[in-house]
């Protein structure tokens, strides 16, 4: 396959996924701002492993208490007894509610707006990380690599990385502990910071992105002797 | 830079133009204009070879070395 034409399948796909994104992100936003309609709101049947069967309303009663939330599947705490919910029936698929890092919040609740404005932040920084990528491919395309302008975008997509990386892990440890903080009463505020061996990847790969600047400054200043030899 | 390039100078004295020492050199007007500009970064020898044979002269005819200011 000729380089050109590898160039453009991969522009091709890489609009197609930065559709795909955008697409997501407007999803997630008509979620939010129609789970404030009356309509969305149903009395669906939730089992639970004690027979106990509780309404969608019984379940909000519950969480607006304040009836803690927490550990790694979603259950209440109730009398010192577990109580594991399972959402079954219509919406067995579709929960009403927003179980991220095994937090349960209400849909209007502020705490899901701040999920989706961190979820939104994300989906900026990819958009715009594809955008910089079209960029250099169509660099690429038409002009030499070795061009400041490129360099430039290498730089660009090197900091975006270690942002992606940084605002992971805020929203991950900070937000999450406030959340989980204000759900359960009398608990201890606690900050845990958590990195995953993916994280340092993914850092990892935003140092050899900036080497690799270095490398395409060097090749500019290569090509310009080369240019300015007679 | 250090070394000046006084390629017009020979040139005027073989009363040669730009255009007919391009031909005669094999490199293209624009590169000559370079390099008599003195904004050229290197020059090869088989190049510097050429422009001698052409002008009939020697390469320090061509290339002057002036020296760094000093700092005193």
């Amino acid at each position: 396959m000729k380089s050109i034409d590898l160039i453009r399948r991969v522009n091709s796909a890489l609009s197609f996924l930065q559709f795909m994104v955008i697409g997501m992100a407007v999803l997630a936003t008509s979620a939010y701002v129609f789970s404030f309609s009356e309509m969305y709101f149903s009395n669906g049947i939730q089992e639970v492993d004690l027979q106990r069967k509780l309404t969608y309303e019984q379940v909000d009663a519950l969480i607006e208490a304040g009836v803690p939330l927490i550990n790694s599947k979603p259950f209440i705490i109730k009398d010192g007894i577990r109580e594991t919910l399972t959402f079954s029936g219509e919406r067995e698929t579709t929960s009403r509610y927003t179980v991220n890092d095994t937090i349960l919040l209400h849909p209007r609740s502020w705490k899901a707006l701040l999920r989706l404005s961190f979820g939104l932040l994300y989906v900026l920084f990819i958009i715009y990380g594809i955008y910089l990528l079209k960029k250099l491919l169509q660099n690429t395309a038409t002009k030499t690599p070795f061009i400041q302008e490129n360099v430039a975008i290498i730089r660009r997509l090197a900091y975006l990385i270690f942002f992606y990386v940084f605002i992971g892990w805020f929203s991950r440890s900070v937000i999450t502990e406030l959340i989980k903080q204000s759900i359960q009463e009398g608990y201890s505020f606690s900050l845990k910071v958590g990195f995953s061996s993916s994280t340092f990847s993914i850092l990892i790969l935003g140092f050899l992105i900036l080497i690799l600047a270095s490398v395409f400054e060097r090749g500019i200043e290569l090509k310009e002797e080369v240019a300015l030899t007679i | 830079m250090a070394i000046i390039v006084n390629l017009d100078v020979m040139m005027a004295k073989r009363k040669m133009s730009l255009t007919e020492l391009s031909e005669r050199v094999g490199v293209t007007m624009a590169n000559l204009s370079i390099l008599k500009k003195g904004k050229g970064k290197a020059i090869r020898f088989t190049t510097l070879d050429s422009i001698c044979a052409a002008l009939e002269c020697q390469p320090g005819d061509i290339l002057e070395f002036v020296g760094y200011e000093s700092e005193d």
